[in-house]
């Protein structure tokens, strides 16, 4: 029971958007986060590392960190297109780890992206990319006896190739929009994607307990949520950056909203686990969005992953998501956009 | 799906094994009370922050004796506030603010006070002469709703502009 809820039957679609999303969120944000992730490159002060890079007592050397900061988009590209996953998802998992913890290692840890990176790692031990993935055609072998598939693996019981499913793929030709059967369900695909789910909760509870930890009850009352509001606006007015006009809004003529908001912060983080129930999904969703919103409004402070809504979108039936008009033109002349398998005889 | 099953029997536990293994790593600095990276404890806002606080800031001060905003490039030599205060946080604690005042000092010299900008030259009708390194005891709340001045002001370093 426990075994079925944990691993749950999904389409690989679904699976596969979730790789779509998380691979363009974070090409989008490596990409325009590239000079602050250059410029950790020549830092030589401060180094303080963690995570996988604890045991360095170093800096790592410019070169390698400018190249890792380059390939990190790149990767992600290759995963967002569904490129050679088998190969691009580790990479790309891997690459993002060094580049985001090497940026924490300076003595400030970050939080903006942690799940991104938690995600990123998941999904690159699945098979993420059996669905919804650019395959490079290869050049149609001669007819004859050279042209036999070498390997039996993946034929069926006709000498033809198989897909990821164990289906024939179908037709050169009819791989663009919509997937062209309806696809397998398997426990291959739901359970990374429930096991995103868990990690997304998971981190809200702790974020959660950790206010009720360290901040006490004293959280509760409205003034601790006050204060750091004020606080951000009042650092960023000292360092002759421009405060939040939401934050004095709030501050102002809106204190009462406060204490009603931080109890309904700690209900959220510490009730994530009520988002895994269908009908509670939603409204935790759009409660945390809105906290979210609310804290880049009053104290600019962004967490981009969750607002973007990719943080939760482990939570849906991504399937259902269709691509929004004709596939676009460049993917019809380079490659296939469809279920992947070894290409079918000619 | 059963065939499946049935050909891979390990799938049966190994998945649900795994994913609590998993969750129990992503908890795990909960109970190890250690913040790291990715694996964190998410302390960010979590404590109960008092009403006054103090704030590590770089001033520049006019040949009139008026103090005046930095901005965060001349202050920190980046645009992210949160890199900029651990920057002059750190030099104070550190016994190093008179060496990131020099520093500040002579990248404040191009600074115009009326627009915040950098002028590359032209400072403007009444240029700093100084740039002090401080730590500003503030009123939060105080300061944002009525822009109440700092209720006190400890001054770290001071060092000259060059004109």
């Amino acid at each position: 029971m426990i075994g079925r809820w944990l691993a749950p039957t999904a389409p690989a679609r679904r699976l596969a958007v979730f790789r779509v999303l998380v691979g363009a969120f974070a090409l989008v944000y490596l990409t325009v986060r590239l000079p602050a992730f250059w410029a950790t490159a020549s830092l030589t002060e401060g180094f303080d590392p963690v995570g996988v890079l604890a045991p360095l007592d170093r800096p790592l050397p410019t070169g390698l960190v400018r190249a890792l900061v380059i390939a990190a988009p790149l990767l992600a590209a290759a995963v967002t297109a569904g490129l050679w996953f088998r190969v691009t998802g580790p990479a790309f998992a891997a690459v993002l780890l060094v580049v985001l913890t090497y940026r924490s290692s300076w003595g400030r840890l970050l939080y903006f992206d942690n799940l991104l990176v938690l995600h990123a790692l998941v999904l690159a031990c699945s098979p993420a990319a059996d669905s919804l993935a650019v395959r490079i055609r290869r050049p149609s072998p001669p007819p004859g006896p050279a042209s036999a598939p070498t390997s039996g693996r993946h034929l069926g019981p006709d000498g033809r190739h198989l897909g990821p499913d164990g289906h024939h793929p179908a037709p050169e030709g009819r791989h663009l929009g919509p997937d062209p059967a309806p696809p397998t369900e398997d426990p291959r695909y739901g359970w990374p994607l429930r096991l995103c789910a868990l990690v997304t909760v998971t981190t809200y509870v702790l974020a959660g307990v950790a206010k009720l930890r360290i901040g006490g009850s004293a959280w509760l009352d409205g003034d601790t949520l006050a204060n750091h509001i004020a606080f951000s606006a009042a650092r960023l007015d000292v360092l002759g950056g421009t405060p939040s006009p939401a934050a004095h809004l709030v501050l102002r003529g809106g204190r009462w909203l406060l204490a009603p908001a931080a109890v309904a912060t700690i209900v959220l983080e510490v009730g994530a686990p009520l988002a895994l129930w269908s009908r509670l999904r939603t409204p935790w969703v759009i409660g945390l969005w809105g906290f979210h919103a609310a804290v880049a409004a009053t104290m600019f402070v962004l967490f981009p992953y969750p607002l973007a809504l990719v943080a939760f979108a482990p939570l849906y039936r991504l399937e259902r998501w269709r691509w929004p008009g004709p596939a676009p033109a460049w993917l019809t002349r380079r490659g296939t956009w469809g279920p992947v398998g070894p290409a079918s005889p000619a | 799906m059963e065939e499946r099953v049935a050909r891979r029997p390990w799938a049966s536990w190994i998945r649900p094994a795994v994913s609590v293994a998993v969750v129990a790593l992503v908890a795990s600095p909960a109970w190890r009370q250690r913040d790291s990276y990715p694996l964190s404890t998410y302390p960010v806002y979590a404590d109960a922050r008092p009403g006054v606080a103090d704030l590590p800031t770089a001033v520049g001060v006019t040949a009139a004796g008026e103090r005046v905003r930095l901005s965060p490039t001349v202050i920190g030599d980046s645009d992210d506030p949160l890199i900029v205060a651990d920057r002059v946080g750190d030099a104070i604690a550190g016994g190093r603010a008179e060496q990131v005042c020099r520093v500040i000092a002579g990248r404040a010299g191009d600074f115009d006070i009326d627009t915040g900008a950098d002028t590359e030259g032209d400072a403007g009708p009444d240029p700093l002469v100084a740039v002090e390194v401080v730590t500003e005891e503030t009123d939060l709340v105080a300061a944002v709703v009525e822009g109440a001045p700092p209720l006190a002001r400890t001054v770290h370093a001071r060092c000259p502009v060059a004109p």
